[in-house]
């Protein structure tokens, strides 16, 4: 008889292994690619923050206890606000990506099912590594702050040591537990509401939706922490509804402070976690059932059957827009993938849902009336910033294959020179990066009158193509048939060209829009000048595909090749 | 029609195909065998474009491929041994996309797929992706979008995989059609009933090199053998199937 005698726990240890190695390596982030190079960058961008923040805020600190001490306490206050909502916004948002990653899925079914190993052991080893994962996520976002923050107050003698640690560490962590479980609970009811199929389906928007709410937590803080202090001050009930004052107040209670303020916002928080926690039991009920239905159910198809309407508009836009049998290739392809590839719908939803998260930033600007920021502004920024994050979200997205092992269809059929299929991709790029932002037309009516912001408009859509053309400049692929390289860009170092970036797309235009409106030939200069760009833009960008560079088809690569270990 | 010489494909230090010379005439189906890992799906992969050889070349009625990639893939069709496809696309989409990469018309192409979606009895699924399609269905997808442009080449590599019986005596029905009318076809697979049957010709690889080249009955006769299968036996294995059997069962109860 064989020997069988590895040891139970032995074999539970190896399940959690599997289990968390899984939550961790989401094909979002590493899809046909090195897994650990992806998670470690992302990683090593959220603990980035935590590190640099609290040494920037030394400075501050020494500066306030020598020319105004009295300030020190409402800045205090403002950052451990900012650091909860840090710890809030990374785990609800690192959650809400690895959505599918997290739980059990049909592949454990097919793989764990024929072992045996009891199904509540799965189970158990499963919950057990969504808590190692809870637990990398906090210790990433947190390790940093939970160590130097405290220090910075000792330095700035604003309070710190032991007892700040210990209350930051409590209240960060039971504020990251609370996003995370809570996502898990959506996520293991939503099957049960909706089914399978239908979950499935909402389930990038839904994810989309956590990403908008835990990037809103983040950006909206310095709000947060001044509402805070009218509240300590008489002022109204919303800090109630806001989940970083929660545990903003649950910290300062652990810190001693007995006002009734502090603890009912301490109150909440134990309440709001601990409804969580028992919600996130009861799901675990409803995780189980739909795991046994694994073995009983096919595959649910993710497709949608082509509808009346969008026959029609594909017909419309084949006979005017897109008349040539390549253009409409990629076009049709690209439009398929992006819209139904979860990893692709995903990095474009979450980049939608940055641009919500910052033009809430700017709304809420608006209706605080901040002398610094002009309302027209900060509205005539909100198209510019949707185009921005839509831009870079479908760049981000047509690096990341649909069916790597499918691309060999374009290497038989597709030409091998690039212009007109890139014609396809072109407008491809247009409909779902360049266009959306007209339908702010109406809000930035509103500040600038209808004449000024149609012209506006007309601008970002300009901004839109040259950025469009910036941005695919040396981009020799059809969208989604790339191999996906996630250490290929180093994010760490780049992410302040994006700023800068950014701050210029948004700003500059914003201040030219209002010189035009100003001057009677202005807008004449500014479509001259961006018309231009755009000419010389499109004119580089063909002169390359109609040279040397052609189209690239990324094809997985052979067995052999993959064996042969030419890496050191 | 086509002609591959002194084909080579290396991958790093391995050499998966070694200096073979093929010829795969119009009007007959060549069949092309090997144990795994001999080069077969390697050389077919250099004859669809998809790799490109380490040595030799590749010669389309006579003129060397270098700069006619393009007009030969126009004039080839290619099933691919795993039937890989966009899972997310249906199937009338997925050979529109085919069709449109071809260049063809938009009516002619939706005629054409319409009426080799019903011929292949996949009409009733047109409106499901492809995802929830089984083996054999994809199979057929690939085949239909192989044909879809009346290609005078015809490159099939393990084309009957998950095929049910009625598809696959189609199919071999079809490969006789297709050859009566002039096309060139090259037809892969490891099923030697069926390249016995569909095969007037056969190429025997082994290890990245042509071990036989001939008639199928040219080959039994000469080895005086009763049946392909015999005749692959005894040029390709290096094993008994018996012993390697009895040797499995042993391991197993160990």
């Amino acid at each position: 008889m064989p020997d069988f005698s590895t040891p139970r726990w032995r074999v539970f240890v190896n399940l959690v292994r599997h289990c968390t190695t899984r939550s961790l390596v989401s094909d979002v982030l590493t899809p046909q690619a090195d897994a650990t190079r992806g998670i470690g960058q992302v990683l090593a961008l959220v603990a980035g923050p935590g590190v640099v923040v609290p040494f920037l805020l030394i400075m501050k600190y020494l500066y306030l206890a020598s020319t105004a001490p009295a300030w020190i306490p409402a800045a205090v206050q403002s950052d451990r606000c900012m650091f909860i909502s840090y710890a809030l916004a990374v785990t609800g948002i690192a959650a809400a990506w690895q959505w599918e990653a997290l739980g059990l899925d049909r592949r454990d079914h097919a793989t764990l099912s024929p072992l045996p190993i009891p199904v509540r052991t799965v189970h158990l080893a499963s919950c057990l590594s969504q808590c190692l994962c809870l637990a990398l996520f906090f210790l990433a976002a947190n390790g940093g702050p939970l160590l130097l923050f405290p220090l910075v107050l000792e330095i700035g003698e604003a309070g710190g040591g032991p007892a700040q640690v210990t209350a930051q560490l409590v209240s960060t962590l039971a504020g990251s537990a609370f996003v995370f479980f809570m996502i898990l609970t959506v996520r293991g009811i939503l099957p049960a509401l909706l089914g399978s199929r239908t979950s499935r389906r909402l389930a990038p928007w839904f994810q989309a939706g956590l990403i908008v709410a835990a990037a809103l937590l983040l950006f909206l803080y310095p709000q947060a922490a001044r509402a805070l202090t009218s509240l300590k001050q008489g002022g109204g009930s919303f800090p109630y509804w806001v989940p970083t004052l929660w545990f903003t107040g649950l910290q300062e209670w652990l810190l001693g402070a007995r006002q009734p303020l502090p603890t009912a916002l301490a109150g909440t928080a134990i309440h709001a976690l601990a409804a969580v926690l028992i919600g996130y039991s009861l799901t675990l009920i409803l995780v189980r059932r739909q795991y046994s239905r694994f073995g009983m159910e096919g595959e649910t198809p993710v497709g949608d059957p082509a509808g009346w309407w969008r026959d029609r508009l594909r017909i419309w836009l084949d006979r005017i827009w897109l008349t040539q049998p390549l253009e409409r290739a990629s076009f049709h392809f690209c439009l398929a993938s992006l819209f139904r590839g979860r990893r692709q719908k995903l990095i474009v939803t979450g980049a939608a849902a940055l641009a919500f998260a910052l033009a809430a930033v700017r709304l809420a600007a608006v209706w605080s009336s901040e002398p610094a920021v002009g309302a027209d502004r900060s509205l005539l920024a909100i198209p510019l910033i949707m185009s921005f994050c839509l831009l870079i979200g479908v760049r981000y997205a047509a690096a990341v294959p649909a069916e790597l092992p499918a691309n060999w269809l374009f290497q038989i059929n597709a030409p091998l020179a690039g212009r007109p299929l890139w014609r396809g991709c072109r407008k491809f790029v247009f409909v779902v990066g360049v266009l959306p932002p007209i339908v702010l037309l109406p809000l930035s009516a509103g500040p600038i009158g209808w004449g000024q912001a149609a012209c506006f408009h007309g601008m970002v859509l300009l901004l839109g193509m040259i950025l469009r053309e910036a941005l695919f400049l040396r981009f020799d692929k059809i969208p989604f048939t790339c191999r996906h390289l996630p250490g290929a860009v180093n994010l760490k170092a780049t992410w302040p060209l994006f700023w800068i970036g950014f701050s210029l797309y948004v700003y500059v235009p914003v201040l030219a829009g209002r010189w035009s409106s100003a001057h009677p030939t202005g807008w004449v200069l500014v479509f001259a000048g961006l018309g231009s760009a755009l000419i010389i833009l499109h004119r580089v960008r063909n002169h390359r595909l109609a040279g040397a560079a052609r189209f690239v088809f990324d094809q997985a690569p052979e067995p052999a090749v993959q064996r042969l270990n030419l890496s050191p | 029609m086509l002609q591959a010489v002194r084909l080579t494909r290396r991958y790093g230090g391995l050499t998966a195909v070694r200096e073979i010379t093929i010829t795969i005439p119009a009007g007959r189906v060549t069949g092309y065998l090997g144990p795994n890992g001999s080069g077969k799906s390697t050389t077919v992969k250099m004859l669809a474009g998809l790799l490109e050889p380490s040595g030799g070349d590749i010669l389309f009625e006579g003129v060397p491929l270098k700069n006619r990639w393009e007009e030969y893939k126009a004039r080839l069709g290619y099933v691919p041994e795993e039937p890989l496809l966009y899972p997310y696309l249906t199937a009338p989409e997925y050979l529109r996309l085919v069709g449109r990469l071809r260049g063809m018309t938009e009516n002619r192409l939706a005629e054409k797929i319409d009426a080799l979606l019903r011929l292949l009895a996949l009409h009733p699924h047109r409106h499901l992706p492809i995802s929830a399609f089984s083996k054999g269905m994809r199979q057929k997808v690939l085949i239909i979008a192989a044909l879809l442009h009346d290609p005078d080449v015809l490159i099939f590599d393990e084309p009957l995989s998950g095929l049910d019986v009625t598809a696959m005596l189609v199919f071999r029905h079809l490969l006789a059609t297709l050859a009566e009318a002039g096309k060139a076809i090259l037809y892969s697979s490891h099923v030697l009933e069926v390249v016995e049957k569909i095969c007037s010709r056969v190429i025997i690889l082994d290890r990245g090199r042509i071990v036989a080249d001939d008639e199928v009955s040219a080959l039994q006769a000469m080895m005086r053998l009763p049946s392909l299968e015999r005749v692959f036996t005894q040029l390709v294995s290096r094993e008994d199937a018996a012993t390697v059997a009895r040797e499995i069962v042993g391991v197993m109860r160990a």
